[in-house]
């Protein structure tokens, strides 16, 4: 602005002291735009644990050490590691429950139910990707099918995202963390020995019943994802 | 502004943790004084929408306490809170203004702000865990605060606080009452006789007192004390 009309201005007008109370009333008072939800799903990725991430892109290693160029067969090697890809989605989706935080999460605007579906949904996405990578590789230096291939991987991951969804439902605190660690270490266990001990459960013949298993844990865990949700709603955790 | 608490109960199995409470709040500061056990974390969590009440409702300005908007509206002080183990107090403000709905901009200004005000501004980039019981008190007061809350709900917010810093939160409590409605549960009588404009009194899930409470009604810590055979509020 000119600066002669800047002078002529303070002249005419004298500016008032300004009241301290009234501008924080006015800046509280101010509406601001509220965050949307692809915002806040946004700002949910940026507070996933660097850890988690990192573990789970280990599972890649194999991907990219190009396990398949060295004839190396490691799909019995990751169907019994896989259990702990689903024990990270699953202590990282419901962290709350470990670290009791759900009454703050539960009374905030984005409450704990918007908090799991964000972190499950891109947890899920990352788990989805890797278990796309690693199918193909696993099946190549293999002597079973593709079909077979996917469901002995799926089935262990499955099965530990069921166990781990239902533990957290039912305890809280450290518990959950250390009650889930051991189920996917039973499950990882369970997976390396049923593959020594009982190898005939891998023959073709026996593929509609891991047909079926799988099958089961998908609708199983849509039940326990629906289950943990509703008690979300609800304090369901035993303070 | 006005919070409604119409016939609210929460009954667990057969025990009545709260048993028809029905009472209007407006802008002001209200001292919510019970024994242990008497029902006012249950009653809190209810407002909160912590808890689904068995029977009755809850608003707040015609909105519902399960809408998104009454949230959007409600400060919350549990009385015990957790916190993620790698986060400094900075990110813990940070995080529930992401929560709360407040974009990154808005709420590290809020954030920087609201340290200030609970003395926490130095120690903003340590640890949580390396705060003592008082630091993580004055954290979660300013958390509560972080979304302008309209409705501002305290559990035990004075536990943990040194004298000092006790007088200081009567007096942020004191302020926000003027344009809001504060709600502070404690079994302190002292802090409710200083701060609170009224006194909700409730005693096996009940309201048996709600007022103001002056001189000419005699000692608030005696009223307590004869309602609670003596046992508690000497604090």
């Amino acid at each position: 602005m000119n600066r002669y009309l800047k002078q002529e201005i303070k002249k005419a007008f004298e500016v008032p002291v300004p009241n301290q109370k009234k501008k924080t009333q006015f800046l509280r008072e101010f509406p601001r735009p509220p965050i949307s939800m692809r915002q806040f799903i946004l700002i949910q990725i940026t507070y996933l644990r660097k850890g988690t991430v990192v573990l789970s892109g280990l599972f890649l290693l194999p991907v990219l050490i190009g396990a398949d160029s060295i004839n190396l067969n490691i799909l019995w090697v990751i169907s019994a590691l896989i259990p702990f890809l689903g024990l990270l989605a699953v202590t990282e989706s419901t962290r709350f429950a470990i670290y009791g935080m759900y009454e703050l999460e539960m009374s905030a605007r984005f409450s704990i139910k918007s908090v799991m579906f964000a972190r499950m949904s891109v947890l899920g996405l990352l788990d989805a990707f890797i278990l796309c990578c690693l199918i193909p590789l696993c099946y190549r230096n293999s002597s079973v099918s593709l079909l077979q291939t996917g469901v002995y991987l799926l089935v262990p991951y499955l099965l530990t995202v069921n166990i781990s969804l239902y533990l957290t439902r039912c305890f809280h605190g450290r518990e959950v963390l250390y009650s889930c660690m051991c189920a996917a270490v039973l499950i990882s266990g369970g997976s390396w020995g049923l593959h020594i001990a009982a190898d005939f459960v891998y023959q073709i013949s026996y593929i509609y019943w891991w047909i079926i298993l799988f099958l089961f844990l998908i609708g199983r865990m849509a039940q326990e994802i629906y289950r943990i949700m509703k008690q979300t709603e609800e304090l369901g955790w035993n303070l | 502004m006005e919070l409604v608490i119409d016939r609210v109960s929460k009954q667990y199995k057969n025990d009545i943790a709260v048993d028809r409470i029905s009472i209007k709040l407006q802008k002001g500061v209200y001292g919510l004084l019970g024994a242990n056990g008497a029902g006012k974390t249950t009653l809190i969590r209810m407002i909160c929408g912590i808890l689904k009440p068995t029977s009755g409702t809850i608003s707040f300005d015609g909105m519902d306490v399960s809408e998104e908007n009454y949230r959007s509206v409600l400060g919350y002080l549990p009385q015990d809170f957790g916190y993620y183990p790698e986060f400094t107090g900075l990110d813990f403000l940070l995080y529930m203004a992401a929560l709360k709905g407040i974009g990154r901009t808005q709420a590290k200004q809020k954030a920087k702000q609201l340290l200030q005000i609970v003395s926490l501004q130095e120690t903003a980039k340590k640890k949580i865990k390396t705060y003592s019981g008082g630091m993580k008190q004055r954290l979660g007061i300013a958390q509560a605060l972080l979304n302008e809350p309209k409705l501002l709900i305290l559990d035990e917010p004075t536990a943990g606080l040194d004298p000092k810093e006790r007088v200081h939160f009567r007096n942020l409590i004191e302020d926000w009452g003027r344009d809001h409605i504060v709600l502070l549960s404690t079994h302190i009588v002292s802090d409710v006789e200083q701060i609170a404009d009224q006194v909700l009194l409730m005693k096996d899930g009940q309201l048996i007192y709600c007022g103001k409470w002056d001189g000419t009604k005699g000692d608030l810590e005696r009223f307590y004390l004869q309602q609670f055979g003596g046992e508690e509020g000497n604090e």
